[in-house]
């Protein structure tokens, strides 16, 4: 019974409470997405210029603001990997013909 | 004579009432000119919109032709939102468009493109 | 039947080989479809004159430009690069001993692919190449020592006209070729341009104030002294600007990627006279 609570009690807390991210969990989120994309030979210059801006608001004390540039950058390494996977056929669309 | 405290108030009162009654009457020009200006801040700035790079547009100096100058823009898109899904993804109407795609590859925010699709619906 | 099976499997092999056709078209077609679709779209511009970029069809910038000619800026470079060319390592070997022709007027067969060593081999990857080999440091790629030496080495072979060879039986030059020429055609960066849609669809129009160079002609002239830069640099420095102009992550300079492509882009200039070392806005 009371094993019963626990695990409807741990079982509710985790459905709710996703807890909060950090900026490191951020950070390592961003770096291996993109890593991914510099794997395609598709990394924007945008991810790493918003890490560095995240570091630098880490480093003043705003760490929401560095957790939404990480996931900025995150998402543009996502964005840079589908770009690479679009073009891996998309290319030719752009060959002339005569 | 109102004692001095009460005269301070009424003052105060009046100039807010003053202050106040102008700004509604007019709030809904104000904002429109003031969107159209943060947009065109946005289109001729080279680290945003850039836009100039590639269209001649009224007022910007240094205008590329790589795509057509932008004018007459109201009665070339009467649907904002067709204008606006252009600015975000070009790709969508025209897979071969050389045109950035502004909203899907986040070169400027959802707030910046609907300031922008002000400015460019002003030309 | 079985006729119509054997039918049926002709057509389908030879659509393969039609398909295969189209994937491995050879590097003299598609050279050819390139001349042909820039002499349509600049129908006064004469062929040589395509080694000269902008200048070949912007009236008022050729002027300007004949003008610094007079005076060019990148002299003092093509005297330096001599000066270190004839410069012995400390081994008492030099450049001179690394190429044909002691070094003197060979940049028309460059790059080449080296079968053995399985990858394309680009002037300037040969001339630290050459340092390594007696046991000197690479110089840095972009500008500078080597960029000077590139400049001299350009300089003696002026007037020669570009002779980048691919045989169709060399499957590894082949690759290297396909590898460059697909670089040049994907979009990369945020802003999502591939090299082509400035340099073959937009060539001749303007960004800004700045009009775009044409693939044709756009490996003749390097190292350029770039009013822009301040300095005289080699190709990759301008493939390192133009990625990071798309807001793409350039590759390293002289990394296989970029060698490839100027393999592809020196192919396609094939037959236009090497012009550098040049000045550019």
């Amino acid at each position: 019974m009371r094993l019963t609570i626990l695990l409807t009690i741990s079982l509710f807390l985790s459905a709710c409470g996703t807890p909060p991210a950090t900026y490191a969990d951020a950070r390592a989120a961003a770096m291996t997405a993109i890593a991914a994309a510099t794997d395609r030979g598709h990394a924007w210059t945008t991810s790493d210029q918003l890490i560095d801006e995240a570091d630098k608001a880490v480093r003043d004390g705003n760490e929401s603001l560095a957790i939404s540039l990480a996931d900025e950058a995150r998402i543009h390494a996502e964005l840079a990997v589908q770009q690479a996977d679009r073009e891996a056929t998309a290319w030719r669309d752009n060959l002339i013909s005569n | 004579m109102l004692p001095r405290s009460m005269r301070t108030k009424s003052f105060v009162l009046t100039v807010l009432l003053l202050s106040v009654i102008p700004i509604a009457s007019v709030a809904d020009g104000t904002q429109a000119a003031d969107s159209i200006e943060r947009g065109r801040e946005l289109a001729f700035d080279r680290r945003k919109g850039n836009c100039l790079a590639c269209h001649a547009i009224d007022g910007g100096d240094l205008a590329g032709n790589y795509g057509p100058p932008l004018l007459l823009m109201k009665s070339r898109f009467p649907d904002r939102d067709v204008l606006r899904a252009q600015i975000w993804d070009a790709s969508v109407r025209l897979p071969s468009t050389r045109m950035p795609p502004y909203g899907r590859h986040r070169i400027l925010t959802e707030d910046e493109i609907d300031l922008v699709v002000d400015f460019i619906l002003s030309l | 039947m079985k006729s119509l099976n054997l039918k049926t499997l002709l057509i389908v092999c030879a659509c393969v080989a039609l398909l295969a056709g189209v994937v491995q078209a050879d590097p003299e077609t598609e050279r050819q479809t390139m001349v042909d679709y820039f002499q349509k779209k600049f129908p006064n511009v004469e062929l040589a004159e395509f080694a000269n970029g902008i200048y070949a069809f912007d009236e008022n910038a050729r002027e300007q430009w004949i003008e610094i000619e007079d005076f060019p800026p990148y002299e003092i470079a093509i005297e330096d690069g001599e000066a270190f060319f004839n410069t012995p390592f400390a081994n008492g070997r030099g450049y001179a001993d690394c190429f044909e022709n002691g070094g003197i007027a060979v940049r028309q067969n460059y790059p080449y692919f080296d079968s053995s060593k399985g990858e394309v081999i680009t002037l300037e990857f040969a001339i630290n190449q050459c340092r390594q080999d007696s046991g000197e440091q690479p110089l840095p790629w972009m500008t500078g020592e080597l960029a000077a030496i590139s400049a001299y080495m350009s300089f003696t072979s002026r007037g020669n006209p570009i002779d980048v060879q691919i045989s169709n039986d060399d499957s590894g030059a082949l690759a290297a070729y396909a590898a460059g020429k697909q670089l040049y055609f994907t979009r990369r960066g945020q802003l999502n341009f591939a090299c082509s849609h400035c340099h073959v669809q937009s060539a001749g129009l303007a960004l800004r104030a700045d009009p775009l160079s044409t693939t044709l002609g756009q490996a003749t002239h390097w190292p350029v002294y770039r009013f822009k830069w301040g300095e005289i640099g080699t190709l990759h420095k301008r493939f390192k600007e133009c990625s990071e102009q798309v807001r793409a992550q350039p590759f390293e300079a002289q990394s296989a990627e970029w060698r490839n492509l100027e393999f592809y882009l020196t192919y396609m200039s094939n037959g236009l006279e090497i012009n550098g070392p040049a000045s550019r806005r």
